[in-house]
């Protein structure tokens, strides 16, 4: 065994977007000389460009530390990072689960927020030990006593020995690495018991196939071994095991406790999801470890080439990127206006606009998104039901019993000025009121069961412009309830545009069905002819807007001097041009496909 | 345009010369043309620049430039003597007997009875003047420094020295300009007895008085509206409209001005001026110190055919003379007409175009939205 297991501390950071969670594990990776000063890039455990720019994580990391205590003795730490966004929230919870505890990272500025809160009540479900750690405090803003005062009352957790740090200047970050030593438990276990290994994340490596992040709870794995998965029930045969430094290092066994990663031949990162347990095939564990979840994608939209001579440049791309994503889901779909696409499935709107922009920037793809949708359940009155994540497909309304949509347990915290506001907003999108928790003497939890639908509906932007961006939002599904709900159809040119199809509550079909037209007739350019823009339900017309024809546009001035720049204008404006589809004889932007989600209510 | 002569465009000498003069007596708050404030020094040294851009471009005396055009800035901010000075540097390089079309540009309150007189002297035989409004706070909110009496002067000044070819500019779609006033301006135009009225909807820049105070120009159903109005009227009193932006009485079209629109060769001199010869397009530097500094050029292009053929549509469609198909296709080899049959086709049945005889003309919705109908034809070879 390569280490001492009294030595090795498991643990991961909680923090809310912007409070300093990758400055603070760069810190770290500095200060235990994991990485020598010249290797470092800023916020090197977010490996991904957009991941940087965006300054969120998306794709979990983990990576291991050696660390000289001031007690004299060589401390293992294996830091795990974690997404944060609440679309990922299950994956958070697979990473939290691989650690014995975690640091609370709250800006000495900002105080806690929900985010924060829903991250750190997962880490105590996960019956981890948590330290407090104030960041920014160099910052002249700072308040650590109301930082640490909100932690008491809100968290509940005694800030006695709360950290006060700056990942940024480094300021007792050495105080940090004590207290993970001294408060972070050693992990527990039995190196001969039949092997528990949890995988908390995967990449693809065009090498090796998956390479699976496990954190072995029980027993140990060597490489040659054959190991079973008791999730998917996939067998395979172990053929390299290591820890990343975060430099890849080659061991030949992991052991309980221990923290790396495994090759074993794996083709598809869908086999190996988050919460899977991996046992032996020779000495297989009874049961798996607790809290995997199948994959089940929350939202749901349509991707489409703008040129549909990229179709299969799409395809390559998606199984591409797929391969490191394994809550990215798509299957072959043909769109009548926009032609051969896919149907893709995602755990929540950021996901989406994270593989949207990856496809576009990394595969130079032009694309066009349709609005997304949730999974309608459609009984039938033949008493089949068909789970539907694409309006367009929904059957004849004669053949429809029923349609029941997916409701989350949504969770707002907000300033309580906000409160009013707030329940109107969640009134208006068909919210049932659950609780109203109070937090501190300020803020309150607002608890709401609402329509996933309701929620992919500008409902965030709404939340944050309703509260001058101080409310935050945390939600999770709940169940499947029974809605009063139709098919609205855009009707471009007289023709009917499958791919802007949507389900919609019922009262709010005429509304809804308005703002989108009066939004396409804002996108769409004029043409040289009059463009009508139609809703209609079920074939009766409820809404129109016209597209007038081209009327003036042209340069007043053309002499000598303007000739050439002229030119340069046409040439200009043809790149405009470039992500538009053709539907009919109509040139549609990009944006008109998601103009179902852009609509301002407040227009109309 | 009938009497005019059609020149082949197998000609590929340049025939019209372009001078700008930069400057002007104040900025008015729309104008984004190369300029500078009028100073007496600089100006001696800008004629002498324009003297030395002169014997760069011309070697010997041209005996086949038919139009010149004079334009700025303000010409007629210049002194009389710098007048003079400038006309004898044109004489010294163009035959100016062989001019057709001798035209400089003006402004109402600089224009005097000896700057006329003296026009007349060297040749010049048509003026442009900046009318741009007829109400007088219209014309103080535009940084104009003129009145409307200033116009009905200077026309008085050129029509009692015998300068019967003349043109006058107006602005459309000024801020807060309706549409009673648009039909009161162009009742004084027509009462001034203009051959040739340009009138040019208000385009805002940033680098304007008008683009840093944001003024937001009219919407485009407005502006086609003004542009209907204001060519119901002119059409009533005998104009024709024969470009964009133009109106002339029959046979007064602007011949200087239809080389770019045939895209014709040009000579162009003077800071910012631009040329076309010898199958390059180039532009001067917009900086007066690079020019008073003799560094006259500042970019040029190659046309190739290809390009030259995109140019020809381009500035073809924008008068009623239009594309000549036999002739398009004698200069590139290939139909016009037929190249972009369907396109055409569909332009025709929505009235943006005509296509009769072998020609292929705008209507006046195709000149309104000219853009659309030129990205539409072209859209492919851009």
């Amino acid at each position: 065994m390569a280490y001492s297991k009294d030595k090795i501390r498991n643990f991961s950071i909680v923090a809310h977007i912007d409070h300093g969670k990758s400055t603070l594990a760069d810190r770290i990776l500095e200060q235990t000389g994991a990485v020598a000063p010249r290797d470092m890039k800023e916020q090197i455990l977010d490996s991904m460009d957009l991941e940087r720019e965006r300054g969120i994580t998306i794709k979990l990391n983990a990576v291991t530390l050696s660390y000289k205590a001031d007690d004299g003795e060589t401390y293992i730490f294996n830091l795990i990072d974690t997404p944060g966004h609440v679309d990922f929230s299950y994956e958070v919870s697979r990473s939290l689960a691989a650690c014995e505890g975690a640091l609370l990272v709250v800006d000495a500025t900002q105080g806690v927020e929900a985010q924060t809160l829903a991250n750190v009540y997962l880490a105590i479900d996960n019956n981890l030990e948590i330290i407090p750690v104030i960041n920014k405090i160099d910052l002249p803003s700072a308040d650590i006593e109301m930082c640490k005062k909100e932690i008491e009352e809100r968290v509940g957790i005694d800030c006695a020995n709360a950290l006060e740090v700056s990942a940024k200047t480094g300021q007792n970050v050495h105080q940090l690495l004590e207290a993970i030593v001294k408060y972070v438990p050693a992990p527990k276990g039995d190196e001969n018991s039949p092997l528990k290994a949890l995988i908390f994340d995967s990449y693809y490596d065009s090498y090796r196939g998956a390479v699976i992040l496990i954190r072995v709870k029980e027993g140990c794995v060597h490489v040659g071994d054959e190991i079973y998965l008791m999730g998917s029930k996939k067998t395979y045969k172990v053929t390299e095991l290591g820890i990343r430094t975060p430099d890849e290092e080659k061991v030949d066994a992991l052991y309980a406790g221990e923290v790396g990663y495994l090759c074993a031949q794996i083709k598809d990162v869908k086999e190996v999801r988050p919460g899977e347990t991996v046992t032996l095939v020779s000495e297989p564990a009874s049961e798996p470890l607790p809290g995997y979840k199948p994959l089940t994608p929350m939202v749901y939209c349509g991707l489409y080439p703008v040129d549909s001579q990229n179709y299969n440049a799409l395809k390559d791309a998606l199984e591409k990127l797929s391969l490191n994503d394994a809550s990215l889901t798509f299957a072959p779909e043909t769109s009548k206006a926009l032609g051969f696409g896919f149907r893709c499935g995602f755990l929540g709107l950021l996901h989406m606009d994270i593989v949207q922009e990856r496809l576009e920037r990394e595969y130079n793809l032009d694309l066009i998104l349709t609005a997304p949708s949730v999974i309608y359940k459609v009984l039938l009155t033949n008493g089949e039901t068909l789970d539907l994540d694409n309006p367009s497909n929904l059957p004849d309304m004669s053949s429809v019993r029923e349609i029941d949509e997916p409701y989350v347990k949504a969770s707002i915290m907000t300033p309580e000025e906000y409160i009013g506001p707030i329940m109107e907003l969640c009134h208006e999108r068909r919210g049932i009121f659950l609780d109203n928790q109070y937090f501190d003497k300020t803020r309150s939890i607002l608890i709401y069961e609402l329509p996933l639908s309701e929620i992919i509906y500008n409902f965030f932007d709404k939340l944050k412009s309703y509260t001058k961006g101080y409310a935050s939002l945390d939600y999770e599904f709940s169940s499947y309830k029974k809605g009063d709900l139709v098919k609205v159809d855009i009707l471009l040119n007289g023709v009917s545009v499958d791919a802007l199809s949507m389900i919609t509550y019922r009262p709010e079909a005429y509304r809804r069905g308005l703002a989108v037209i009066q939004k396409m007739k804002e996108v769409i350019p004029r043409h040289q002819f009059l463009i009508p823009v139609q809703a209609a339900i079920g074939g009766k017309i409820i809404a129109r807007v016209d597209i007038k024809p081209v009327r003036k546009d042209v340069l007043a001035k053309c002499y000598g001097g303007d000739i050439t720049r002229k030119k340069k204008l046409l040439e200009k404006q043809k790149e405009g041009k470039k992500r538009m589809k053709k539907i009919g004889a109509v040139d549609v932007p990009q944006e008109a496909f998601m103009s179902i989600l852009s609509i301002d209510d407040d227009n109309n | 345009m009938a009497n005019q002569k059609v020149r082949k465009n197998k000609d590929s000498r340049a025939h019209a010369l372009y001078i700008h003069i930069p400057f002007c007596s104040s900025f008015c708050y729309y104008c984004d043309f190369p300029k500078t404030i009028y100073d007496y020094t600089e100006a001696d040294a800008y004629l002498r620049a324009l003297n030395q851009e002169f014997s760069y471009r011309i070697n010997e005396p041209l005996n086949d430039i038919y139009t010149v055009y004079i334009g700025g800035g303000t010409p007629t901010s210049l002194t009389p003597v710098q007048l003079r000075r400038l006309f004898e540097i044109v004489k010294a390089f163009i035959n100016t007997d062989n001019v057709q079309e001798y035209t400089v540009e003006a402004n109402p309150e600089s224009l005097t009875d000896e700057k006329i007189k003296l026009f007349k002297e060297y040749g010049v035989n048509r003026v442009s003047l900046g009318v741009e409004s007829t109400d007088n706070h219209v014309l103080k909110d535009i940084g104009r420094k003129h009145t409307y009496e200033d116009v009905i002067r200077a026309v008085s000044l050129l029509k009692k020295n015998k300068f019967t070819n003349y043109n006058l500019d107006l602005i459309l779609d000024l801020p807060k300009v309706n549409e009673v006033m648009i039909r009161k301006d162009i009742e004084n135009i027509l009462s001034l007895g203009a051959t040739h009225i340009s009138i040019y909807s208000l385009e805002v820049y940033p680098n304007t008085v008008f683009g840093k105070q944001g003024v937001e120009p009219v919407d485009s159903d407005t502006s086609y509206a003004h542009y209907k109005l204001v060519n119901d009227l002119l059409k009533k009193a005998g104009y024709i409209h024969y470009e964009v932006s133009n109106w002339s009485q029959p046979g007064y079209e602007s011949l200087h001005n239809l080389t770019y629109w045939r895209n014709e060769k040009y000579y162009g001199l003077g800071m910012g001026a631009a040329g076309y010869i010898r199958g390059f397009r180039y532009k001067n530097n917009e900086n007066i110190n690079d020019y008073l500094n003799c560094h006259f050029q500042k970019e040029k292009e190659r046309v190739n055919k290809k390009s030259k053929a995109t140019y020809e549509v381009m500035m073809r469609l924008r008068t009623i003379e239009g594309i000549n198909d036999a002739q398009f296709k004698a200069n590139y080899g290939y139909s016009f007409i037929e190249r972009y049959k369907e396109k055409i086709d569909s332009f025709v049945e929505t009235g943006y175009l005509t296509n009769a005889n072998g020609v292929v003309r705008p209507t006046f919705n195709g000149m309104m939205a000219l853009n659309y109908v030129l990205y539409k034809i072209l859209e492919e070879d851009l």
